[in-house]
């Protein structure tokens, strides 16, 4: 694997890889964007490439030098990857940075401490990062990766070099689905436009083969009406007792009055998340107000945040299906 | 040699070199000059503004081989060794690291041995607000009467979690944030010494971006390099600042103002699509509307708050046009939108919501102006049909109360004498229909020229009213009976009728004892109570009985009380 390989996030690789030709290679770098967007996978190829036996001539990784291969087999001494321990990155977790960084480098290159969820650390163990953050020892690099960097304290954010990281275009979340998970195009589509730009959210997507489910509600929707009460009453029901799957039913409600909203303001169909049934959504766009797209929004929010409080789930369901505006 | 970041290759090594710090650095160095050194020193102020570098020159200071002196050599072996970080006799600590009290303890043992080989022994503990509350006290002795070799320097952000115990052992320095222009024009020298190319517009960018802190600018501009190379064009810049997050608040609220609903979402998309983290999106919004709310409040004085003079300009352009109300309203519904938003799983599904709502909104219409329209209104009014007056007397009481409360509220402190008069008990119960109408136009008068007073009368009735001697009845045990007729309260009353009526009025009050109906539109619960007092005693009516006792399957179907006018 090579930046080559890495899919989106081009304008940050470029940045890394002028640093790299430049020789300036920073000493703290923090990755901020959206989860599961691939920030954690360019930290790695990163320290592959700082280590890479032949990074001076082609500036990117080869793939077969020993440092290579150790990094991709997760077994290479210089390279450590720092994550939450329970709710938080603890103090003593970055002491052992601080120990590990007061020895040269194993096999004398560079030492890369990836520390993911960075957001994760708790008051003590980010302030015992600065002075480590601004001045580490030599030949070690600090690479925080968060999806909150607001969280963080800008005396972190203000020692590191930042970088911000996009969400991925669509066609590239449907390019990582079709080559990585050789789905099938349609497929693919599909969930890259329900994934929001993160190749994560889609493959969680893919697990509960949500798009079955998404059609059976869009096709529920479309049959119930505000005139019969049992339609409206059948329509509760079928968002089942499974608070998973209610939560899920409810996201994909609120995705559809949301592009409603949105179709009926802008008239583009590229801003929808529900691109391939464009035609329900504009039919529903023209039958409903605004407001009322979004009193069902806020309805639907509502009940989902009853049903987290535990409320019996028929009667919230039912409640909610009477109130929408169909 | 390994590449130093920017931040780190220019940290100032003089005291010349310290931007925007110069409150600081001249009571240093008359200090050092003066030899009128403390022994403690504390250095607070936002990240990246030299606090660790003022620390380290003033090690340097006093430990030079010149002697003490305000301009270190830089070139003896105690200066080079202090600035990489090697001497003996500068401990330069992470107060976040090392924060226990054990740590304090060695730092104690240490301290009584003389330097190795400068004149100080000196403490750097930076963010000392890190350390442990015992930590803290135990180092309380020491920092007061430390041995003549030692000096600490005690750097930190955050201020208020130091104790005051040692606050007041040390000499204080605040550092400021560093202005726009210092910034831009040490990035410039940077610049210069780096051979980069770089226009002046977008070094200042750099510096905006920076914040008042110098390292901040300084790693922006690093990064900004290692993404253009050595000539930088001003769209490199643009691309890379992200300026574009105030773009987009720019844009996103004057779509709101103009109440664009299509726009809002347009933009909301563009600024996802750019990597915006919706949720911190939100916060900046949040400020905005409330920069707005306060430009427009403040107009000219609005330098005092905490918003860049430069957006203070946008801003007013913004504002243009749309009233005070308006903005006020679309803050609360941010605020009351913010804990929901923060809860939300799907923010910029809730954020989308959210400012389409705010599009939605009609804009407010200041209450004054409606009150001015109202009045407008009332006078035509009264030039031209008294009678459709009635009409616009509900939405009047929606907006006088507001209005008049303060003006009037003196009256009602009035210091009462206890004179009090003696009510007679006499009963004229024949209130006719010519009394009531002037009984009401006289209340509508006394509303409009003391609301408090018109509340107070509101449920009297006029008994008589004949050669100036006006006679009111009030209900017995009325809440207000007594405070009105309290003298202060009566002249006043008598003065405003006075006034209705065209002649000198005298007031005389009684109290209703069983008083019927006929009270005034306002008070509907007394007078659903009495309907239904009326319906009880109508059906325990003998005749009543006697009648459906006649007439067998006969039923009780309703009750009608006659109304007063048809009785």
């Amino acid at each position: 694997m090579s930046f080559l390989e890495i899919y989106g996030h081009k304008k940050q690789i470029l940045i890394l890889k002028q640093a790299l030709a430049q020789n300036r290679v920073g000493h703290s770098y923090l990755f901020s964007g959206l989860d599961a967007i691939g920030k954690k996978t360019l930290a790695l190829e990163f320290a592959k490439v700082v280590n890479c036996e032949k990074a001076d001539e082609i500036n990117d990784s080869c793939g077969k030098c020993s440092s290579c291969l150790k990094i991709t087999r997760n077994n290479h001494p210089d390279i450590f990857c720092v994550d939450a321990d329970g709710q938080f990155i603890r103090i003593n977790a970055i002491r052992e940075i601080q120990e590990q960084m007061t020895f040269r480098p194993m096999d004398g290159r560079r030492r890369v401490f990836v520390i993911d969820n960075a957001d994760k650390m708790n008051d003590q163990s980010a302030n015992a990062l600065l002075k480590t953050l601004e001045e580490p020892t030599p030949a070690n690099i600090l690479i925080l990766v968060t999806a909150k960097p607001y969280i963080l304290p800008s005396t972190i954010i203000s020692r590191c070099l930042h970088m911000r990281f996009n969400p991925l275009g669509i066609d590239t979340v449907t390019k990582f689905l079709l080559e990585i998970e050789n789905m099938e195009k349609e497929k693919a589509l599909l969930l890259a436009g329900l994934s929001g730009g993160s190749i994560g959210q889609a493959l969680e997507l893919n697990k509960e083969d949500v798009i079955s489910y998404r059609a059976e509600i869009l096709n529920l929707l479309s049959i119930t009406k505000k005139s019969e009460p049992l339609s409206l009453l059948t329509f509760a029901s079928f968002f089942g007792q499974d608070k998973r799957e209610m939560k899920q039913g409810f996201h994909i409600l609120r995705t559809c009055f949301r592009d409603a909203l949105v179709y009926k303001e802008t008239q583009n169909d590229n801003m929808l998340i529900n691109q391939d049934n464009a035609f329900f959504i504009a039919s529903m766009a023209l039958r409903l107000s605004g407001e009322q797209l979004i009193q069902n929004i806020e309805l639907i929010e509502k009940a989902g945040k009853t049903i987290e409080q535990n409320v019996n789930k028929s009667l919230t369901l039912e409640a909610m299906a009477f109130k929408l505006n169909l | 040699m390994e590449y130093l970041v920017l931040a780190r290759k220019f940290r100032p090594q003089t005291f010349e070199d310290v931007a925007g710090q110069e409150h600081v650095v001249k009571t240093l160095s008359n200090a050092i000059g003066k030899g009128r050194v403390a022994h403690a020193f504390l250095f607070s102020g936002p990240r990246g503004v030299g606090k660790t570098s003022v620390a380290r020159i003033l090690a340097k200071s006093l430990n030079c081989e010149k002697g003490p002196t305000a301009t270190p050599c830089n070139v003896c072996s105690n200066c080079i060794e202090i600035t990489k970080g090697t001497s003996l006799d500068v401990r330069e600590i992470d107060g976040a690291s090392n924060r226990g009290i054990d740590e304090i303890r060695e730092l104690r043992e240490y301290i009584k041995f003389a330097p190795a080989a400068a004149k100080y022994k000196i403490y750097i503990i930076d963010e000392v607000h890190m350390l442990t509350r015992e930590a803290f006290n135990a180092l309380l002795k020491t920092l007061e009467e430390p041995p003549a070799h030692v000096i600490f320097i005690f750097a930190t952000t955050e201020t208020h979690k130091v104790p005051a115990t040692i606050l007041s052992r040390c000499q204080c320095y605040d550092f400021r944030r560093i202005s726009l222009v210092e910034i831009a024009a040490n990035l410039g020298r940077v610049a210069v010494a780096e051979g980069i190319e770089i226009s002046p517009t977008a070094l200042i960018w750099i510096a905006e971006a920076g914040d008042g802190s110098m390292r901040d600018g300084q790693s922006i501009f690093d990064q900004v390099i290692s993404y253009a190379g050595m000539k930088i064009s001003d769209t490199d810049v643009e691309e890379i600042l992200g300026l574009v997050d105030r773009k987009y608040l720019f844009s996103l609220s004057d779509a709101v103002l103009q109440r664009n609903a299509g726009r809002c979402l347009t933009i909301l998309e563009e600024a996802y699509l750019a990597g915006i983290d919706m949720k911190h999106f939100y916060q900046m919004m949040l400020k905005h509307f409330r920069n707005m709310l306060l430009v427009k409040i403040a107009a000219d004085s609005s330098s005092s708050f905490d918003i860049a003079p430069e957006q203070i300009e946008k801003l007013k352009i913004q504002v243009q046009g749309t009233s005070r109300e308006t903005l006020q309203r679309y803050l609360e519904i941010l605020i009351k939108e913010e804990d929901s938003f923060r809860r939300s799983q799907e923010a910029r599904m809730k954020l989308e919501t959210v400012i389409v709502g705010l599009a939605y909104l009609e804009p407010i219409i200041p209450l004054v102006e409606i009150i001015s329209t109202i009045e407008a209104l009332e006078q035509k009014i009264r030039v031209g049909l008294p009678v459709t007056a009635v009409n616009i007397e509900p939405r009047l009481t929606t907006a006088k109360p507001i209005k008049e409360i303060p003006t009037n509220y003196e009256t009602e402190i009035n210091v009462a004498d206890e004179k009090n008069n003696g009510n007679s008990l006499l009963k004229s119960n024949k209130p006719t229909g010519d009394l009531s109408a002037l009984g009401n136009d006289l209340k509508k008068f006394i509303k409009k020229e003391s609301a408090i007073l018109g509340a107070k009368i509101d449920s009297a009735e006029i008994l008589s009213y004949a050669n100036g001697l006006l006679t009111l009845g009030f209900p017995k045990g009325y809440l207000f009976l007594e405070n009105i007729s309290e003298k202060s309260q009566k002249d006043q009353l008598e003065q405003i009728a006075g006034s209705f009526f065209q002649e000198n009025v005298t007031l005389n009050i009684q109290i209703n004892e069983n008083h019927k109906v006929n009270v005034s539109d306002n008070n509907g619960r007394s007078k659903a109570n009495n309907i239904n007092d009326i319906k009880r005693e109508a059906m325990n009516h003998p005749i009543l009985q006697k009648v459906l006792d006649e007439f067998s399957g006969a039923e009780l179907i309703e009750i009608k009380p006659r109304t007063d006018k048809s009785r």
